[in-house]
């Protein structure tokens, strides 16, 4: 049985537990189900053959859910298009994936995609009984995500069946704890990874799924869902736990039984500051690119008293069961324990290569005989003798804006696009501590940087929109040639 | 303080936090400032805050979604205050 099937199954045989609460209204196993028939009834009908790719408009709904394992059931693809980002980035998405068809729960969809374009399912309130087994492929494609890129483009990553397999297959193993009875909480984006494994796993075990309300602070529900006792699993970004940080004494988080983290490094210093929160509560420090399929390594631990931590950042502990990290220099040569290096992962979940995109991210290594094909995560990292992994940095521009990845030469390249000719600079800098925002640096620009922020609100995602633009007469440079960035924070940022 | 002299130094902060070119009225709410996000919405509770002399409830903070809101949540809070 492949793991899309053991959805089914599963599906089946929790069909009386409750699947998902979503704003306060509890869906069972066997109804989710039902929405599952109804979407891929319709998705059917429309399309014919399999492994294309569909689009989902995910709005915080049952029907979003469905949507995807109705793609799935039926042979084919999930391409998330977030409701909140501009039309362009989504036609972007969608033209680059060749997603013809859009599942939405809303007819009126503009300003989100261009209906011109694309086929339109509307599947709200759509549910069927009529049930059939998943026809599914080994070599099925699960879905294609969009992230920054080095190269100052997006990158398309697709994963499939087997990427996702391993994952889950690794996790169920590692985390036996999560089972029917558990309610975890979704707090993340659809067009991340991290939303999968907020969802996918819970429903492996037969676990109860929280979403949050649309149209709030998301950080405000979370808190709220959280202190209503109704959640024991959370996985968050710790920038969640420093907005809500100010609020530490109000809250009481004691029946948290695990507690996950992921996207960003996670600061020894937070976790101090909440353990008195959620006092009962295992944490997971999650570490993995969405290249190599939702997460690569964990770090499990209860005790803050032997926690093992490199300069303040927890580590973030040891590949999960079927991941090979190796650790290079600048010449590809692998180190050993102590030196510090980028992170190469190999095994199972990590991608054939990006959709459309000549970039080849690998490197290979003969390991204990045998050639490996490794991933290059870009992510500077270091191993003590145990085997436990240190993130350290990066190799490149890329920062994380809140658990999204954000390469600083795609913003740059954005405005460059809008002011050809110009010397952009992007500097990614703490707005309040733990909370980082981009800011830009135009040389020399004389025309309205207000004009240009809001044709970049209109081209990006929230989180690659910048703060603030300055106009700077030059670019200050370091002693290797570099534009000096810190200088330019230390100037308009830090001076402010 | 009267409600007048709450909603015109609650005006004042967000005029300082959010630095938009929009008229900020009562009903001025969360989808006309485009910075309004989240971490602006914490810049802006921890001045009106200060300014104020209050603390805001966590779970009630969900619930104030327009300066109106926070005009009246304030008054209710510190209306009867010299």
């Amino acid at each position: 049985m492949n793991l899309i099937q053991k959805f089914y199954y599963s599906f089946k045989k929790f069909s009386g537990n409750r699947a998902f609460c979503i704003n306060g209204q509890d869906i069972s196993y066997a109804e989710f189900h039902e929405y599952i028939n109804g979407a891929r009834e319709l998705l059917e009908r429309e399309i014919t053959g399999k492994n294309n790719p569909v689009g989902i408009v995910c709005f915080e709904c049952i029907e979003t859910y469905a949507a995807i394992f109705a793609t799935w059931f039926s042979g084919n693809y999930f391409i998330p298009v977030n409701p909140k980002h501009p039309l362009e980035r989504n036609m972007a998405v969608v033209g680059n994936t060749g997603a013809r068809y859009v599942f939405s729960t809303k007819e009126d969809v503009g300003g989100i995609i261009n209906t011109n374009k694309i086929r339109l399912l509307n599947i709200n309130g759509l549910k069927s009984a009529v049930d059939k087994e998943p026809d599914v492929g080994n070599e099925q494609r699960m879905y294609v995500l969009t992230t920054s890129g080095s190269t100052g483009v997006p990158k398309y990553v697709p994963i499939n069946l087997g990427n996702v397999t391993a994952y889950c297959t690794a996790f169920m193993q590692m985390f036996p704890e999560l089972k029917s009875g558990i309610s975890v909480l979704q707090t993340h984006d659809h067009t991340t990874d991290a939303a999968f494994t907020s969802y996918l796993l819970p429903l492996l075990a037969g676990a109860c799924i929280y979403t949050l309300p649309e149209g709030q602070f998301k950080f405000l529900s979370i808190a709220r869902l959280m202190s209503d006792k109704k959640v024991n699993w959370v996985k968050l970004t710790p920038s969640v736990l420093t907005y809500l940080s100010p609020y530490i004494p109000k809250l009481d988080l004691k029946h948290i039984l695990h507690f996950g983290f992921g996207g960003e490094a996670l600061p020894l210093s937070l976790v101090q500051k909440w353990r008195a929160v959620f006092p009962n509560a295992e944490i997971s420090n999650f570490y993995g690119p969405t290249e190599a399929t939702m997460n690569s390594t964990f770090y499990k631990f209860k005790n803050l008293d032997n926690v093992r931590a490199l300069n303040g950042t927890i580590a973030i502990g040891k590949p999960f069961p079927g991941v090979e990290c190796v650790i290079i220099d600048g010449e590809k040569n692998i180190l050993g324990s102590g030196k510090e290096g980028e992170l190469c992962i190999a095994g199972k979940q990590i991608m054939s290569g990006y959709l459309n995109s000549g970039h080849n991210p690998f490197v290979f290594f003969k390991l204990n005989g045998e050639e490996k094909k490794f991933y290059r995560t870009g992510d500077i990292v270091r191993m003590d003798k145990d085997g436990y992994y240190y993130f350290i940095g990066r190799v490149d521009d890329q920062v994380k804006i809140e658990g999204y990845r954000v390469n600083l030469i795609e913003v740059e390249n954005a405005v460059r696009n809008l002011i050809p000719d110009s010397k952009v600079v992007a500097v990614a800098h703490e707005k309040i501590q733990g909370l980082k925002r981009l800011y830009i640096f135009i040389e020399g620009f004389t025309g309205e940087t207000g004009e240009v922020k809001q044709k970049l609100i209109g081209q990006l995602p929230g989180q690659m929109v910048p703060e603030e633009i300055f106009t700077v007469p030059g670019f200050p440079f370091t002693s290797s040639g570099k534009v000096d960035r810190r200088k330019l924070e230390q100037d308009y940022l830090l001076k402010k | 303080m009267t409600r007048e002299d709450i909603k015109n130094n609650t005006i004042s902060v967000f005029k300082e936090v959010f630095k938009e070119t929009v008229e900020f009225r009562e009903s001025t709410g969360i989808e006309d400032i485009k910075s309004w996000d989240s971490l602006n919405h914490i810049i802006l509770i921890k001045r009106l805050e200060e300014v104020f002399t209050l603390q805001f409830d966590l779970f009630k903070l969900i619930d104030l979604k327009s300066l109106g809101d926070f005009v009246d949540y304030i008054y209710f809070e510190k209306g009867n205050e010299d």
